[in-house]
């Protein structure tokens, strides 16, 4: 690369994209750019950084197509994550990717709800008969919406009482931190698999006696009603989740407390009567939120990871639910003959960790205000050659 | 004049100590002093001896591994009425009473304002918490205000500048205005100028003279320049290692000075009328607080130190209605 950055096209895209966003929002807030001028160059800024990390990029890339497809999977694969395509046609059974199956005009298919004809079979099928790449699509659907709830409420419990335990200090610190290092004792792994193993039959009574929440869920996960029951597994999986994922944001947290509460304006806010939640909410926390960021970034892969990791053991998903960790778990007894059902399954998993990692670290670098001058400057240097040609 | 004087703050013998894993630091031990209302009352001594902390302790900002043993600070809210005892109050009480009724104007103006908030909304949110002001728009239009008493050039753009954006000595007005927003009715200034280049010094204490006749103020101010001591202070109280050892009105003190360690002290100051070659320094360094010199902590490097001093700690003597010194010297 040369030492001097020029605009790339990518640039000119992201340009685009956030002056796109700031005339919405100029349009619903009038006189918001004049105002936040400042704030909309740095994320131009914030742009070019990414576009000048290639890893970043694939990260952005990867993660994108994970989204795009556990929103609109489950409109666009071509059968139900249960239909068992055995039944129409005897090839179905553990069929290699790319076998060519029938569906004839049955009673069978139109309860089923298949419409009859010719069918490729893009990934193969597993030993029910199932289309691989169905399953595969509900499946991202399922990893998204698992480690959405898990981020939703698992960290912030570590933040809050890393939080806490750092500004305060002395024996409110003392008694959090060793409450958190009993959690962090015990292997994550081993607890949320005590809690996955023995919260279901609560969760399928609460659900019965909620309907609201269960349809909620169902069709989160894009589920069907029948498997009501069968969903309790993965809202356990999340409860489970939210039980081991904080300890290691409380230890992130409350460091970073240590050394953000030190600041002169933190004890300066302090003199001048500032409630105390006020200063951790406006003075601690966005002073921290970097870091926070990016370790909720990279951790988004490892609860997808982990969630995976727990299906494949057998406490996570249950059948039929479509769910990478399961598909693998249930595949593996036919490993190597059928090897598409691991190995695709694996593949997802993999690509999608990788994303996350990858994009994850790069926003590291991006939340750098050093990275985007050294980038500004070197625009600009450019921009001054370029005139003085 | 004299027996009108108001108490506002009276400090009755404050034990500071810090638990740090080297052992206890015995920072404040016994300081008593009583700032009378509309006064500028100075607390000067050397790095480290514990000005910075006694101020702290005013309002209890002390925080773990320090702790206050004992000690009384009563604060007079009101001329010739009952005082409270600020050391008593829950943390809730303080906190109204901080910002709005004692402030503080922090040393370093750099560190002191949120680097992520223009100056506008650090004013604001003063106001705001005190109840002053019900939204934070409506301090960005008493922000610009308060900015012009604080001498601010062009304020209404520096008040939606951030702190980046401003010089040292803007900085340090955009902090005195803060600390001033809630009109409080005492300021303490802790080092206010360290930070600032020598002119700029002398503007921001013009700027704290000129306000604190206006709004009527009662200034703590803490320092270790006996240049702005004379400059800007009523009664100076100078702190040794943790205790009070000379408290004496600015003339008394600058002109007989009793204490071996305030002589030393005004020794080691350059005189521009005095021509000399060499300022005097004091031998010797500040004493381990975890394990101070018994008696006088003076005594290891005090010229006239005698045996009593080594053993006993000196009392407080009032040599003159404006002038006490521990000393044994003169007793």
């Amino acid at each position: 690369m040369s030492e001097v950055y020029e605009k790339k096209l990518l640039d000119k895209l992201s340009d685009a994209l956030i002056e796109g966003f700031v005339k919405f929002l100029d349009k619903v807030r009038p006189g918001w750019y004049k105002k936040n001028k400042a704030r909309v160059d740095e994320w131009k800024l914030m742009a070019y950084a990414l576009n000048r990390s290639p890893p970043g990029l694939i990260g952005l890339a990867l993660v994108i197509v994970f989204i795009v497809l556990a929103i609109i999977g489950p409109y666009i694969a071509p059968f139900d994550y249960d239909t068992p395509l055995t039944a129409f046609d005897r090839n179905a059974y553990l069929a290699p990717p790319g076998t060519v199956i029938t569906v004839p005009n049955t009673t069978a298919a139109k309860f089923l709800g298949v419409k009859p004809g010719n069918y490729t079979l893009l990934l193969g099928s597993d030993d029910y008969g199932r289309d691989l790449f169905s399953r595969i699509l509900y499946g991202a659907r399922t990893s998204l919406i698992v480690a959405i709830m898990v981020m939703l409420v698992g960290p912030w419990i570590g933040i809050l009482i890393g939080l806490v335990a750092g500004y305060y200090g002395g024996k409110i610190d003392e008694i959090l931190m060793r409450f958190t290092d009993i959690f962090l004792a015990f292997p994550g792994l081993i607890l949320a698999i005590a809690f996955s193993a023995v919260l279901p039959p609560r969760i399928q009574d609460f659900l019965n006696a909620n309907p609201a929440v269960r349809q909620f869920f169902l069709s989160l996960f894009s589920l069907k009603v029948q498997h009501a029951g069968s969903m309790a597994y993965l809202v356990s999986v999340i409860i489970a989740l939210w039980i081991v994922w904080w300890p290691g944001y409380a230890r992130l947290v409350r460091g970073l407390v240590l050394s953000a509460r030190e600041n002169l304006y933190v004890e300066a806010a302090r003199a001048l009567g500032v409630p105390t939640r006020w200063i951790l909410l406006r003075h601690i926390t966005p002073n921290i939120i970097g870091p926070i960021l990016v370790y909720l970034t990279l951790d988004f892969g490892g609860v997808i990871l982990t969630e995976a990791g727990l299906s494949f053991l057998g406490v996570g998903a249950v059948p039929p639910i479509a769910d990478w960790g399961r598909i693998i778990n249930d595949g593996s007894q036919y490993f190597p003959n059928s090897w598409w059902l691991v190995f695709y399954p694996g593949l997802m998993i993999l690509l999608t960790v990788l994303g996350f990692n990858l994009i994850g670290d790069t926003l590291r670098d991006i939340l750098d205000p050093k990275t985007r001058r050294s980038i500004e400057f070197k625009l600009k240097k450019k921009k001054q050659k370029g005139e003085k040609k | 004049m004299k027996s009108e004087r108001q108490p506002i703050i009276e400090v009755k013998d404050l034990y500071v100590n810090f638990y740090t894993y080297a052992g206890v630091v015995k920072a404040i031990d016994g300081v008593s002093f009583t700032i009378y209302r509309g006064e500028t009352y100075c607390l000067v001594g050397e790095t480290g001896c514990g000005k910075s902390v006694t101020a702290k302790s005013l309002t209890k900002l002390i925080r773990p591994p320090g702790r206050i043993e004992k000690g009384q600070v009563l604060y007079y809210r009101e001329p010739g009425k009952e005082p409270i005892d600020l050391l008593r109050l829950s943390e809730e009480e303080l906190r109204k009473i901080r910002g709005a009724e004692i402030s503080y104007i922090f040393q370093d103006p750099s560190a002191s304002l949120d680097p992520l908030y223009t100056i506008g909304y650090q004013i604001s949110e003063t106001m705001y918490d005190h109840g002053v002001i019900s939204s934070i728009k409506e301090g960005f239009l008493k922000a610009v205000d308060i900015l012009k008493s604080v001498l601010m050039p062009d304020p209404e753009t520096r008040v939606k500048n951030y702190p980046h954006e401003l010089s040292g000595g803007m900085k340090q007005r955009a902090v005195i205005g803060i600390s001033l927003s809630n009109n409080p009715q005492l300021v303490i200034a802790d080092e206010p100028t360290t930070a600032l280049d020598a002119t700029v010094q002398d503007q921001i204490m013009d700027l704290l003279k000129k306000l604190k006749k206006e709004k009527n103020l009662t200034v703590l101010l803490i320092t270790h320049n006996m240049g702005l001591v004379a400059d800007m202070c009523d009664r100076v109280a100078v702190m040794y290692a943790g205790r009070i050892v000379e408290e004496a009105d600015v003339y008394e003190l600058f002109k007989n000075p009793l204490h071996p360690y305030t002589k030393a002290l005004l020794k080691a100051v350059p005189n521009p009328v005095k021509k000399i070659d060499k300022l005097e320094s004091i031998p010797g360094t500040v004493p381990n607080l975890i394990y101070p010199p018994p008696g006088c902590r003076f005594h290891p490097r005090c010229q006239y130190a005698m045996e009593k001093c080594k053993t006993e700690r000196p009392p407080e003597i009032w040599v003159s209605p404006i002038h006490r010194v521990s000393c044994w010297l003169y007793s």
